[in-house]
């Protein structure tokens, strides 16, 4: 089946089987592999991405089945070589230690923040919990969405981003 | 590929859907995905035979409604457990589905779980049943190109009947005064499922419940009531007096395929769902 996927802003025409996932179409067809293929039981979130706003899991979802949504990967966070403020606060906070974690972790902040810009560290907690990190980094995972919050709020370093 | 080939069918309409699974053989429904697409994983690990058509039920915009009117509120079997809970007019006609839909899973499930895949994937675990049969909900079938078929949820997971057809909604009648709370036994928030769950309902007038339902959920065969509950219940102002007596009186052979354990937590919970109602304001429907 001829299939039209919006992948980060752009649109794309590809032949796809039905039994295809999106974590697979991601990352074979496009060479999106910041969407990492871990656990592929829906358990880890290290395959997060955004679909029309909302945090989902792509190795579960048959990539048929998102044709005219937005899909939102890591590789379309950053515009050019300037990182979302949700990527840079990760960094400054020293939220990244393997890294597997990191672009599911990223995705889910900024559908977090986009629906609750101020959030309590229950509300992120609970907007993370889909997310699993082995390295057991959470504290300043943490930090990392309380610093991109503020970020986006303009309350912070680089406000205005 | 990760999914062994099959042909997948994305139907417009609910009559086309209910054709395409009344007709084709060796085919499944997809609603959300958080259950089947795990499944053909692991029968294709495993080696098993998989099916040959899949009828993926997400191009169907009526399926994902919620409709909230004077009387009566209808769920789209598609709508997933994010949009009812937080669907305003749904969490002030009915608080307890916002409570019960936002604990379960993870915030990614939740985006994609549906109501009707819940309900009608007959999972001991999965947690809507208990509370539909505790909110008297009605599930709406289509099959084929017939009429509708609507059977309460009491009755479609009292019997274990396969599901005929298509679920395309739910519908909840709106009762003045309905109260309800919900609790489930977890051993780790988020991706675990509950151990076990208790709902109650009931009409409050005054500090009197009547018509309680007390609804099980899990570490049992099916979701089902306690109707020896019910009745010490019924017609009665909730204290803790009366909390104790209702626990004493809990149905020793609806528990009895459970490990002692659970049997005993069955009570602890019950009796933490009865003390919200304690000087409660747990209004449903109003």
């Amino acid at each position: 089946m001829i299939v039209k996927l919006n992948i980060n802003g752009q649109d794309h025409e590809i032949e796809l089987k039905g039994n295809e996932l999106l974590l697979e179409v991601l990352r074979e067809h496009f060479g999106f592999t910041g969407t990492k293929t871990a656990c592929e039981e829906a358990e880890c979130g290290a395959c997060t991405v955004i679909i029309d706003g909302k945090s989902v899991l792509s190795c579960i979802t048959l990539a048929a089945d998102v044709a005219g949504k937005k899909i939102l990967t890591i590789e379309g966070m950053a515009t050019g070589d300037e990182l979302h403020p949700i990527q840079q606060s990760f960094l400054e906070k020293g939220a990244v230690q393997c890294g597997f974690c990191i672009p599911g972790m990223v995705l889910a902040t900024k559908a977090l923040l986009d629906k609750n810009p101020d959030p309590t560290l229950d509300e992120i907690k609970h907007g993370l919990d889909g997310n699993i990190c082995r390295c057991a980094g959470y504290p300043k995972i943490f930090d990392a969405v309380r610093d991109a919050a503020k970020k986006l709020k303009g309350t912070g370093v680089g406000a205005g981003l | 590929m990760v999914l062994n080939p099959f042909e997948l069918h994305l139907p417009k309409t609910i009559d086309e859907a209910a054709v395409s699974i009344s007709r084709l053989v060796n085919g499944r429904v997809l609603a959300g995905g958080t259950f089947l697409i795990n499944n053909l994983k692991n029968a294709k690990k495993r080696g098993r035979k998989t099916p040959e058509h899949i009828i993926s039920l997400k191009h169907i915009p009526e399926l994902s409604l919620i409709v909230v009117d004077q009387g009566e509120i209808q769920i789209g079997s598609m709508a997933t457990l994010t949009q009812i809970a937080e669907d305003p007019a749904l969490t002030k006609a009915m608080p307890v589905l916002k409570k019960v839909c936002s604990g379960i899973g993870t915030t990614p499930i939740r985006n994609m779980a549906t109501i009707g895949g819940n309900l009608v994937c007959r999972y001991t675990w999965t947690e809507l049943p208990a509370l539909m049969i505790a909110l008297q909900a009605r599930l709406h079938f289509k099959k084929g190109g017939g009429p509708e078929a609507v059977i309460s949820a009491e009755e479609f997971f009292g019997c274990g009947a396969k599901s005929e057809g298509l679920l395309t909604k739910i519908s909840l009648p709106i009762i003045r005064n309905l109260v309800a709370s919900y609790q489930r036994a977890t051993r780790v928030p988020g991706i675990d499922t509950p151990m076990l769950a208790v709902c109650v309902s009931a009409i409050e007038e005054g500090c009197i419940l009547k018509e309680p339902r007390v609804v099980i959920n899990s570490a049992v065969t099916f979701p089902r009531r306690d109707q020896a509950v019910e009745k010490v219940l019924d017609g009665r102002p909730v204290s803790e007096r009366v909390v104790e007596e209702v626990a004493a009186n809990m149905t020793e052979e609806i528990y009895s395929d459970s490990d002692e354990y659970k049997r005993h937590l069955f009570g602890v919970y019950l009796k933490n769902v009865l003390r919200e109602f304690i000087g409660s304001n747990h209004k449903e429907g109003n």
